[in-house]
């Protein structure tokens, strides 16, 4: 039997006041698997990412996410969706919406193990590198502020860890000798790396890339691709990555779902999709008669 | 002299003698042309006097100035670029001599007050007063990148919640330094919820708004307030033991106790110790707080918000924490203000005191702890000394502006930024 999907996406639509974005979306992500979401620009890939990780609320459906503890999260109610009729029956419900409503969103998805890379890269970019990654650790750093003022042991030990952490990464990423360089005079390659470095740093059960070869040369998209596959096999994470190199994605993906005007064209292994015909009728163009 | 260190000195490389000189003759001339009209004429009943050699000093200190600037600032700035990428990477001499220069600043502080005047005291224990706004200004603007313009509503906060506490509640000067700063935070937690989802000018234009009002409510609440009347704030005691030439009855005074004769100096002195005691705690506390989780998620607030949101930090509490926190300390202010004064009333809050403040924070380099501080201190004490110069006060105040924007657009300090080494345990 095979294990059940980590995330189950279903009828997820996002409309932008009378813009349908996304048209009942539905996907499955297996866990340790490694799914790429392609098509033709303004198909509605990274509103669907932004549904995921909690930046938009979608307008209706559903996304179900495993997380780490075994228990299943509906992001959507993480989101702070509207208001319904119900809310103002019971006081929990109430209290809960006001709650999402207030502190819900992206920081929560991410709490819950679905964690984001972005389009344009997005670095603190004055801050050192390691001080991004340390940024990131906050479910692992003491968040108190006395005890960090007083520098207890507990602190200390908390800080050391979290460093020790950060080099580790660095380490994976062939970045220790950037570690106290200001994120924003990297080149352009390693902000890449040091943006999904940064991303692992909170240990996410799903990691969404965003096009995370754009700008890359050959050489380095093919790092990258080796990099996605020991993070998949090493540390047992999942991975959701929107791309439009085809050969990276033919090359690591497991899962192949096609996005065309906001609809699910065709969903399945790479090579199938591949050939599929209204797939290359998206991206090319329908074939002329005769 | 100045010739060998040139020599000596092979960065300073980029600029020759030749180029110091054509640039300083170069400011010299339009100092001239700026300063002959403003300063060289003058009008005497209907008679226009010339005083010919007063632009012409004027402008001789700007060639000197700039041919300073060219010998010592411009050396580094003419570095190439990578190479001032890399600048960061070495450690320089202020970093290898810090708690040096760190225990000589505070020693010099801490003997200072025993050697100037009564006048120049007082101006220090503004200055400290300032020093304590600009680093409570520094971690909401300059650490969380949250524009604040209404600044000083902390500070009114502070001043008359130690004023009205004591006329009404008889809270004395060491329960209401906590209790007003409390206060304080507790108003910038307030005044957070509402603009949490505001950035840049639309921040700016509320925190506007915010300390206008607070300044209007305590103008016209005559009943509560005293309106433009103001209030009492009495001078604090050191336990128990008054600083007037009498004491109260059932009090003792300070020198009584001590045997010693009385001076107004004393007093003073004693306030200045103690305010100095409170800034360098919150300079310790700002340290440290840069270097923990919560100051590093402020600056990373400031760099991005939405990638901040992606990692799963709060930006709502971050937020709060940051004006709490910053509105706190310029409550600590307001309180050392009112006892120093005696005496708050609503003039002491206006816009212009806010924009002292943040220029304070802009000037030192948004989010650098030394920067502000030693801008604080410059701008609370050059007026003074320039007492004389009292009309052309904001004519040298925007010069400063505009130059710093040229030259030092970063601030009279750079940040420095926590440096990170492999811990000796591991490998």
């Amino acid at each position: 039997m095979r294990p059940p999907p980590l995330l189950r996406v279903r009828d997820l639509t996002m409309r932008f006041g009378g813009v349908v974005a996304l048209n009942r979306v539905g996907f499955e992500v297996a866990p340790g698997s490694v799914t790429a979401l392609i098509g033709p620009n303004g198909a509605g890939k990274t509103t669907v990412f932004n549904c995921l990780t909690g930046f938009y609320a979608p307008s209706a459906g559903e996304m179900r996410f495993h997380a780490p503890d075994g228990v299943e999260v509906a992001l959507h109610d993480l989101l702070g969706g509207p208001w319904r009729g119900a809310d103002f029956a019971s006081p929990a419900a109430f209290g809960w919406r006001l709650y999402y409503k207030m502190f819900g969103g992206a920081a929560l998805a991410a709490r819950a193990g679905v964690v984001r890379t972005f389009q344009n890269i997005r670095l603190f970019r004055e801050m050192t590198v390691m001080e991004n990654l340390l940024v990131a650790q906050r479910a692992w750093v003491n968040n108190g502020i006395l005890s960090g003022l007083l520098a207890t042991p507990a602190y200390r030990r908390a800080e050391a860890e979290a460093i020790e952490r950060a080099w580790h990464w660095l380490d994976f990423f062939r970045l220790a000798d950037d570690g106290n360089r200001l994120a924003g005079s990297l080149p352009y390659g390693r902000q890449r790396r040091l943006e999904i470095a940064r991303a692992m740093c909170v240990e996410p059960r799903l990691l969404c890339l965003d096009e995370p070869a754009a700008g890359l040369n050959p050489s380095e998209t093919h790092e990258l691709a080796e990099w996605i596959l020991a993070l998949r096999r090493g540390h047992g994470v999942t991975v959701c990555l929107i791309e439009h190199d085809m050969g990276l994605v033919m090359e690591i993906s497991d899962h192949v779902v096609v996005l065309d005007h906001g609809q699910v064209l065709v969903a399945g292994r790479p090579e199938v999709v591949r050939d599929d015909p209204a797939v290359l009728e998206a991206y090319l163009g329908a074939p002329e008669e005769g | 002299m100045m010739a060998i260190r040139d020599g000596g000195e092979p960065e300073g490389g980029g600029l020759t003698w030749a180029t110091r000189l054509r640039d300083a003759a170069l400011t010299g001339v339009i100092a001239l042309l700026l300063f002959a009209p403003l300063t060289g004429v003058t009008l005497t009943g209907y008679a226009l006097e010339g005083h010919w050699q007063r632009p012409l000093w004027l402008a001789a200190g700007v060639v000197v100035g700039r041919l300073l600037i060219g010998l010592f600032l411009e050396a580094r700035r003419a570095r190439p670029p990578v190479e001032s990428a890399q600048a960061s990477e070495k450690v320089g001499w202020i970093d290898r001599n810090r708690p040096f220069i760190l225990g000589l600043a505070l020693a010099c502080a801490l003997i200072l007050p025993w050697f100037i005047g009564k006048y120049w005291l007082n101006v220090a224990i503004l200055a400290l007063i300032y020093v304590l706004l600009a680093l409570g200004l520094n971690i909401v603007v300059g650490l969380a990148g949250l524009l604040d313009l209404g600044f000083v509503a902390f500070y009114a906060v502070g001043a008359y919640g130690y004023a009205l506490g004591f006329k009404y509640l008889g809270l004395s000067f060491w329960l209401a330094l906590p209790s007003a700063a409390l206060l304080a935070g507790l108003c910038g937690i307030l005044l957070g919820f509402p603009v949490l989802r505001m950035h840049g000018d639309y921040l700016a234009i509320v925190t506007l708004g915010f300390g206008e009002i607070v300044r209007l409510v305590l103008n016209n609440w005559m009943e509560l307030t005293g309106g433009p009347n103001g209030v009492r704030a009495p001078f604090p005691s050191l336990f128990g033991l008054e600083f007037g030439r009498r004491a109260q009855p059932g009090h003792t005074t300070f020198h009584e106790f001590f045997q010693i004769p009385y001076s107004s100096e004393t007093r003073d002195i004693f306030f200045y110790l103690l305010l100095l005691m409170v800034v360098a705690g919150m300079i310790f506390v700002v340290r440290r707080l840069r270097r923990m989780p919560l100051g590093r998620n402020w600056e990373a607030l400031r760099e991005d918000e939405i990638a901040c949101r992606s990692l799963g930090i709060q930006p709502v509490t971050v937020k709060l924490s940051a004006f709490g926190l910053g509105a706190m300390t310029g409550g600590l202010g307001g309180v050392f203000f009112a006892a120093s004064q005696g005496f708050v009333n609503p003039t002491s809050f206006t816009f212009m005191e806010s924009a002292h403040i943040l220029a304070m924070v802009i000037l030192g380099g948004m989010g650098s702890t030394g920067g502000v501080i030693i801008a604080a201190v410059i701008l609370t004490v050059l007026p003074e000394v320039l007492r004389d110069f009292a009309e052309y006060r904001g004519l040298a105040f925007g010069m400063a502006m505009v130059g710093m924007m040229i030259w030092r657009p970063r601030g009279l300090m750079g940040i420095r930024r926590a440096r990170f080494h492999r811990s000796e345990v591991g490998r």
